[in-house]
């Protein structure tokens, strides 16, 4: 099951982040997703420095912890999204399906003349699609 | 041959290994196991594979064995073909990394200890049933300390590369926190709950990590005293400050009493009762601190009840049981007494038993993970782990330590955004700075609790947090406290182009100015610096708003008085306010961008952006002119007739509001200081061009030209129409301007127009001056008539005097007379009047500016005159042609002409002065052309008595006697040089009349060529000093009589 998903501006900036259970602590996937970054910047500068020049803009499985999962995807404008899963056994090309709508998503809504670049996205409509990608995701995965 | 069995296959590649080993092929002896390893998780899930079971039985297999192969035979867990998984794996581990730290390689154990224990753990997990209480976490735990312990001992950061020692403590790192949450999650569960922070970062690490779920929860020991001192616990109080707007997370996936009760032997599954015990949930929910204000509505029983009945019905079926469940005291009693007893780690079991002892674990395991991601690359986790040892030290009272680490932590929050996180560490920081006095931190925080997100804290809050800062500014602090708040105030100059001023204006800056409070707050003043973009010197000028200013919550407007600036172009710096003894300041400015237009606050993400656009607010030009007064004619006004005077006044882009204009006029210029002066829009093109030709060679003013009439047409006529009042420039110009002691006010409407001034002059005709006209050095006295020659007094009715004819048409000059002076000798005079007009325009922002220039008009007559006799006739009569030089600048019709003669001439046929022929008048006369006038003269019969013309050609030699005075004269001559004819002596006589001449002609005929001295005439009685002969030669002597004697002139051979 998805429990989190977010999308991160090019300063580290949280611009959406959006959890899909019921309690109201959302703040664990604040942390979450914060330290994500850690792990996100690790992956890009190692490939950096082993000269691999990354054009995959996902980055796979961040956190290989007991409990959740935490995958990574970075557009080529510095824009993170990262998904918090409690799934164990995922296919990576769901995962990077899911990411690759959750980016067109992201791009649809940055290009709303009302939203401004490296803020918060307010949209509601992002939000829907955002939430339709995230229930169509385990139907995908079943498929 | 025997039937194939791993535990035989062990055996061999066992041996194998061993033998590489002890060749030192440590990487062949590596593989085995690894094959080994391999090999065997693919027979462990082959369903109904023959295995033994499980293990973890024996004594002390609570604490990992992971890198201690020799606590166990390999004969203990294998047998019958199979061996002991939980034996097993730890076995071979111990196996790997043995070889693994022979081969220097204690990186690489770091890593697959980490995987290992993550799946391991896993492993334990499904077998949690078989296992004995919470096994799992006792066995995490020991295993990352063995594990970090062993590693960190063998490695060395000098002999692998950065990265590689990067990643080693990252390794590090997870280890220690994998630890530290599985400690907390045994802490929680004996109830040391109240202990853990809840952070963000424990509540992500508990709050998915489930309950351990043993086949059969322990049993509540016989020792009530535990149960008790479980029952005693409380909540640390903790004084919290703004804390109360922190979110209490939860650290438990499902309450443990249902979790616990299930599980029980009894197999009496949670009932009602057990869950009114809501003491654990509103412990966990409710804010541990004073209870001052719970944001948060506490559950209240009946309403958990609702919700554990719709969510669990299966609890319903059971209520029947008859054993009462266990209570949450009992629940962590029977817990802690289980682990206390099974425990076989000596540190663990410590740290178990009391809470300080966990803390201390529970610290040291915090710090050591947070040391080693800050030597990774992680710096997050390791700051967020900073936060949490902040949050021991804080507790057990250490502020110094706690603040320090709480501002990194903030620090790192509030530099990316996070303002979630943000509020739940940024209260307690200013607590910390709070108690420790630390009064410009404490602001500081203050400010960034103000600047959160909207919604992160409430109105109310807000609201008390404001009362605060301003309580303090007001008094309480020892000395003043500068404060950042470029995320809560934001201000941005108006939108459009730059604010232009001249050099030395005053003038204001309006600013836009965003205010993050949230409520009205009154600064005692208010002042922003300007900086200059492109000069080197000190560059910043301060300057202050004009009235105090109080900052409603949103948008402001402040008016900022500009004292006179140098020029150059002005940026804005910062914006300083004082409240009591707090500055305030704010870097930041925003342009007006998509959010701050539409009304709102600009966002603080804003001070993110490296970019920050120079958008230039104040434009102060360099010193030029501004104005230019220039007369619309400066040639050709009339002497002796009150003259319009135009002056044209160009502001040169820049505004003539209120100014003052102030004329006086030179030497021999009336001006009439009180009068009605007209003000005309100049729209000429024929004065324009003139003003264009004249500033030509001034190449400074000329290059405002454009613009300026750019100005004219577009913006004082169209954009300032509603300014001033809608001109109709048909009905309202010319204005009427009442001008007092030769000054006044210019109207609002001409303030950026061109504008023509018409004023009155006369000027004085200096006719007293005529009589000099001759300059002739042997005249002594002065005339007796300054009317020597005949005059012209024409009446012509001088229209349409100025050139600009449109302009002064309604004004109607009305010249009456322009007179014609005919000189004496028959020459033309020119004659002009260079008179001055002084103007002093006062103008600028306040009066301060001062424009000075003196004006020159040049008067003339309107027209030169020279005269001519064009023909004679025998009788007397001849023509006489008078030329007239039109000096003026425009057409001029000359309507009748008269000439007033002296006595002795007449004019022909009595025209009584009119020119001939009559009908010649009106006569358009062109500028600056020439029309002549003929009038026919006579010699005037009354004053010869004798009918002899005067004039006559000079044949005879013509001499009167009278009763009077006779004059006896004589002609000497060198006889050798001059043939004389006529009478050389004789006597005239002179007529009594004034004015009356005689003509005397003598015929002298130079015999030598060459210079010959001229004759000389003699008059007896009459000294030498009375003749005049100008110029020398034969042509007119004069002779002037002595003081009783009526004059005479002889005139000769004209």
């Amino acid at each position: 099951m998805i429990v989190c998903v977010a999308v991160v501006g090019h300063n580290n900036n949280p611009l959406y982040l959006q959890s899909f259970v019921d309690d109201d602590n959302t703040l664990k996937f604040h942390y979450i997703v914060h330290c994500s970054l850690d792990v996100i910047e690790e992956k890009v500068s190692n490939s950096k420095r082993a000269g691999v020049n990354l054009n995959e803009t996902f980055l796979g499985l961040l956190y290989p912890t007991e409990d959740y999962k935490v995958f990574g995807y970075m557009s080529n404008t510095k824009i993170k999204f990262v998904l918090v899963t409690t799934d164990h056994d995922l296919r990576d090309a769901d995962v990077r399906n899911f990411f690759r709508r959750l980016h067109g998503a992201y791009v649809d809504a940055a290009s709303n003349p009302f939203h401004v670049p490296g803020k918060r996205i307010t949209s509601a409509a992002f939000a829907e699609r955002v939430s339709n990608v995230v229930k169509t995701f385990g139907f995908g995965a079943a498929a | 041959m025997p039937a194939w069995n791993f535990s035989n296959f062990f055996t061999v590649k066992e041996s194998l290994a061993f033998m590489f080993e002890m060749a030192s092929l440590r990487e062949d002896a590596l593989r085995e196991y690894d094959e080994l390893e391999q090999i065997y998780t693919e027979i462990v899930n082959v369903p109904h594979a023959n295995v033994l079971e499980f293990g973890g039985l024996d004594a002390g297999d609570d604490c990992a064995a992971l890198l201690d192969g020799t606590r166990k035979s390999v004969n203990q867990f294998a047998a019958d073909g199979a061996v002991r998984e939980f034996d097993f794996r730890q076995y071979l581990f111990s196996r790997q990394a043995s070889l693994l730290f022979d081969l220097q390689r204690p990186a690489e154990v770091s890593g697959r200890g980490h995987s290992f224990i993550i799946s391991f753990a896993k492993i334990l997990t499904q077998h949690e049933k078989e296992l004995p209480f919470c096994m799992r976490e006792i066995w995490v735990i020991t295993a990352c300390l063995t594990l970090v312990k062993a590693t960190s001992q063998r490695f060395s950061a000098s002999i692998v590369s950065q990265g590689t020692v990067k990643d080693f403590h990252r390794l590090q790192g997870d280890l220690y926190s994998y630890a530290r949450t599985k400690l907390m999650r045994l802490a929680d569960l004996i109830g040391y709950g109240h202990n853990i922070e809840t952070s963000p970062c424990n509540s992500a690490a508990l709050s998915m990590l489930p309950w351990p779920k043993p086949a059969v929860w322990p049993a509540v020991p016989s020792d009530f005293s535990l149960i008790q001192a479980k029952e005693e616990v409380s909540p640390p109080k903790l004084s919290e400050g703004f804390g109360r707007f922190r979110r209490q997370l939860s650290l438990s996936p499902t309450v443990l009493l249902r979790e616990a009760n299930r599980r029980r032997s009894s197999l009496s599954v949670g009932s009602l009762a057990e869950m009114l015990d809501l003491s654990r949930l509103s412990a966990k929910e409710s804010p541990a601190a004073d209870g001052a204000g719970d944001p948060l509505p506490t559950l209240t029983p009946e309403a958990s009840n609702s919700e554990v009945h719709s969510s669990t019905p299966e609890t319903l079926k059971n209520q029947m049981s008859i054993e009462p469940p266990m209570k949450l005291p009992e629940v962590q009693a029977a817990a802690e007494h289980a682990l206390l007893t099974s425990i076989s780690d000596e540190t663990l079991r410590k740290a178990l038993s009391s809470v300080e002892g966990f803390e201390d674990l529970f610290l040291d395991l915090t710090r050591s993970a947070a040391d080693n991601f800050h030597r990774s690359w992680r710096k997050r986790h390791g700051l967020v782990l900073d936060g949490e040892v902040a949050a021991v030290h804080y507790r057990r009272g250490a502020l110094d330590a706690a603040a320090k680490l709480y501002e990194k932590v903030c620090a790192l929050y509030g530099s990316e955004g996070w303002h979630a996180l943000l509020v739940q560490v940024l209260p307690r920081l200013s607590e910390c700075q709070k108690k420790l006095s630390d009064w410009a931190g404490y602001l500081s925080s203050c400010i960034k609790l103000l600047s959160l997100d909207p919604g992160c804290i409430s109105g109310e809050d807000r609201r008390s947090i404001q009362t605060e800062i301003v309580k303090l500014a007001h008094g309480g602090l020892p000395v003043p406290v500068s404060l950042d708040v470029s995320t809560l105030i934001t201000f941005a100059a108006r939108g459009g182009p730059p604010l232009e001023l001249c050099e030395g204006d005053p003038g204001t800056l309006m600013v836009t100015l965003w205010s993050g409070f949230p409520e009205d707050i009154t600064l005692d003043s208010l002042s922003l610096t300007l900086v200059t973009t492109f000069t080197a010197d000190e560059g910043t000028r301060v300057v202050k708003s004009v009235d105090t200013p109080v900052l409603k919550p949103g948008k402001n407007v402040v008016l900022m008085t500009l004292p006179p600036q140098r020029p150059g172009s002005y940026v804005l710096g910062v914006l300083t306010g004082h409240i009591g003894h707090v500055i305030l300041r704010s870097h930041t400015y925003c342009t007006t961008s998509a959010a701050s237009s539409k009304g709102g606050p600009p966002d603080s993400d804003d001070y993110l952006s490296n970019e920050k656009p120079i958008r230039i607010v104040l434009e102060v030009a360099k010193p030029r002119a501004l104005v230019e007064i220039k007369p619309a004619i400066a040639k050709g006004l009339l002497f002796g007739e009150p003259q319009w005077v135009g002056l044209i006044i160009r502001p040169l882009g820049y505004s003539l509001e209120g100014a003052h204009v102030h004329i006086s006029a030179g030497p021999n210029l009336q001006f009439m200081a009180n009068q009605i002066a007209l003000l005309d829009v100049s729209k000429a093109p024929q004065a324009e061009a003139n003003a264009q030709l004249n500033t030509d060679t001034d190449g400074a003013i000329s290059e405002f030209q454009n613009s300026h009439d750019i100005l004219d047409s577009s913006d004082s006529f169209n954009k300032d129409d509603h300014l001033s009042g809608k001109i109709n420039l048909d009905a309202d110009v010319p204005q009427q301007l009442q001008m007092k002691d030769g000054s006044l006010e210019l109207p609002y409407w001409s303030r950026m127009v061109t504008s023509v001034l018409w004023i009155q002059v006369k000027a004085d005709s200096d006719d007293n001056s005529i009589s000099h006209f001759s300059g002739d050095p042997h005249l002594f006295s002065p005339p007796p008539s300054p009317k020597k020659v005949p005059s012209i007094t024409s009446d012509s009715q001088l229209q349409d005097l100025v050139p600009a004819a449109d302009l002064v048409s309604e004004s109607q000059l009305n010249g009456n007379l322009g007179q014609g002076h005919v000189p004496s000798n028959g020459k033309f005079v020119s004659r002009f009047g260079m008179n001055t007009l002084k103007v002093k325009m006062e103008f600028g922002v306040s009066r301060n500016r001062l424009y000075e220039r003196t004006i020159s008009l040049q008067f003339t007559h309107p027209f030169r005159i020279s005269t001519r006799i064009v023909s004679r006739g025998n009788d007397g009569r001849f023509l006489l042609q008078i030329t007239l030089n039109s000096q003026m600048a425009s057409a001029v019709t000359i309507k009748s002409a008269n000439l007033v003669l002296q006595p002795g001439f007449a004019h022909v046929n009595n025209h009584e002065g009119y020119p001939t022929p009559s009908w010649l008048l009106p006569l358009s006369v062109s500028a600056l052309s020439e029309c002549a006038l003929l009038f026919a003269i006579r010699s005037d019969s009354v004053t010869t008595k004798d009918g002899d013309c005067l004039l006559g050609n000079g044949s005879g030699a013509s001499h009167q006697r009278q009763d009077s005075e006779d004059l006896y004269y004589e002609l000497k001559a060198n006889e050798d040089y001059w043939m004389i004819a006529g009478r050389r002596k004789g006597f005239i006589s002179l007529s009594p009349s004034v004015g009356s001449r005689i003509v005397l002609s003598m015929a002298c005929v130079p015999l030598v060529a060459g210079h010959v001295h001229p004759p000389a005439l003699r008059l007896v009685n009459i000294g030498r000093a009375h003749v005049s002969r100008s110029p020398a030669g034969p042509h007119l002597v004069c002779i002037l009589p002595p003081a009783p004697c009526s004059a005479l002139c002889i005139r000769k051979g004209i």
